[in-house]
């Protein structure tokens, strides 16, 4: 139960880093030593 | 308000949408890449390594990286590695410094320009036919290097991708959140090689040959995606091999994966705005996939939105059973982000190996 919980979490926060990662990169406020991808 | 019918077509475009990104085209893929091409073919031989390390604060983990490049199974007469700091502030320097002695070789600038910049002033100094580019966290498999370079022996080949393994505090590839979310993201990228290349490279370990390096812009946010994805649109494929493994911890908590990920994915538009040739097919041989996964991730959650305010105007019959379904799921979430707070220990890695027990 624990792990459906905590991956339908994980699912709703990728998602909605689309939507933080719009605001910033519209922002122009990137850190250029932030590691990014896997 | 929405009319019924406005509603219902919003409903279903957006579930359409949300369907086919997530398991639609994963699936496509899957038939696809049987029907299409075969996994290429690897042929071990020793060229020229060049290793580029690019580095910024790394004072906790410059020496065991360094320890691990000097460890690598690959000939040291035919293996350059450097390593590229970009103006550290927390010894990191000091530390590296040490190493130039092994035969590391350092590019140190006194200033911080960004991880382009420290990558661009480090392939200047490279010799090796083949570039292969590491981050600093992460530790590299002994025989790493020499699986990447196998690949090469495919002239179509302009890159290859290494397998990053995410091991939780046991050292055993992590399975849930954060984990099935990256094997879900490696299975799909799997598969986008073997029908014609990746649409990025794991940052952690991948390769290119010396003569496809374009320098980066400096302000550059996905280099693993940019080096990438000019190599597809010059014509060559880009790769992966599960065979080259790097291992990293998973990350601690979802919210630590969820700050790399915002970032992913302005690095997504970053790379639309600044290559919209990849959204021409007739440019961009990957135009299909890229359009699929990168851009139909970026859509999914206005999509998402959609079909559950559309879903709110339609009571009856399924909608009632997909509105239960998505707010169970929202729920689900929401309690997955209470134990999420309560307990973010029980996710973090326990060891400080940061390479599961297969690289140790």
């Amino acid at each position: 139960m624990r792990t459906i919980l905590l991956t339908a979490y994980t699912f709703v926060l990728m998602n909605w880093a689309a939507v933080a990662g719009l605001y910033h990169f519209a922002r122009g406020s990137e850190n250029l030593w932030i590691k990014a991808t896997r | 308000m929405l009319g019924p019918r406005i509603a219902e077509a919003i409903f279903w475009i957006s579930f359409s949408l949300v369907s086919y990104v997530y398991l639609g085209y994963p699936l496509l893929l899957l038939v696809w890449s049987f029907l299409v091409r075969d996994a290429g073919v690897k042929r071990y031989s020793e060229p020229t390594v060049s290793l580029v390390i690019a580095a910024y604060n790394e004072r906790e983990n410059i020496v065991s990286k360094m320890d691990n490049c000097l460890e690598l199974d690959y000939p040291r007469e035919k293996l350059q590695v450097i390593l590229s700091l970009d103006g550290p502030t927390d010894g990191t320097d000091a530390l590296a410094w040490k190493y130039a002695s092994c035969g590391i070789e350092i590019v140190w600038s006194p200033v911080r320009r960004g991880k382009a910049a420290a990558l661009n002033a480090a392939v200047a100094e490279a010799r090796g036919e083949i570039i292969v580019f590491a981050d600093a966290r992460q530790r590299l498999d002994r025989g790493a290097l020499r699986e990447l370079v196998a690949n090469f022996h495919d002239p179509s080949v302009g890159g290859v991708s290494g397998e990053l393994i995410l091991c939780d505090g046991t050292g055993e590839e992590a399975a849930g959140g954060v984990g099935l979310y990256w094997r879900y993201e490696k299975l799909i990228r799997s598969r986008e090689s073997r029908i014609h290349s990746l649409l990025g490279a794991t940052g952690a370990l991948y390769a290119i040959r010396r003569k496809l390096f374009e320098p980066l812009p400096r302000d550059t946010i996905l280099d693993d995606m940019m080096i990438p994805l000019r190599i597809v649109l010059g014509g060559k494929r880009v790769i992966f091999d599960p065979a080259a493994r790097a291992y990293d911890k998973v990350a601690p908590s979802p919210e630590v994966e969820y700050r790399r990920k915002v970032r992913t994915l302005m690095g997504n538009y970053q790379l639309v705005a600044r290559m919209p040739e990849l959204l021409l097919p007739s440019r961009n041989p990957v135009c299909f996939q890229f359009l699929s996964h990168k851009v139909g991730r970026l859509l999914v959650p206005y999509f998402l939105m959609a079909l559950f305010v559309s879903n709110l105007f339609l009571l009856r019959g399924i909608y009632l059973g997909s509105l239960v379904l998505q707010t169970a799921w929202y729920l689900s979430a929401l309690a997955g982000y209470a134990i999420s707070r309560r307990s973010p220990e029980d996710h973090a890695p326990k060891s400080q190996a940061g390479s599961g027990k297969e690289a140790a």
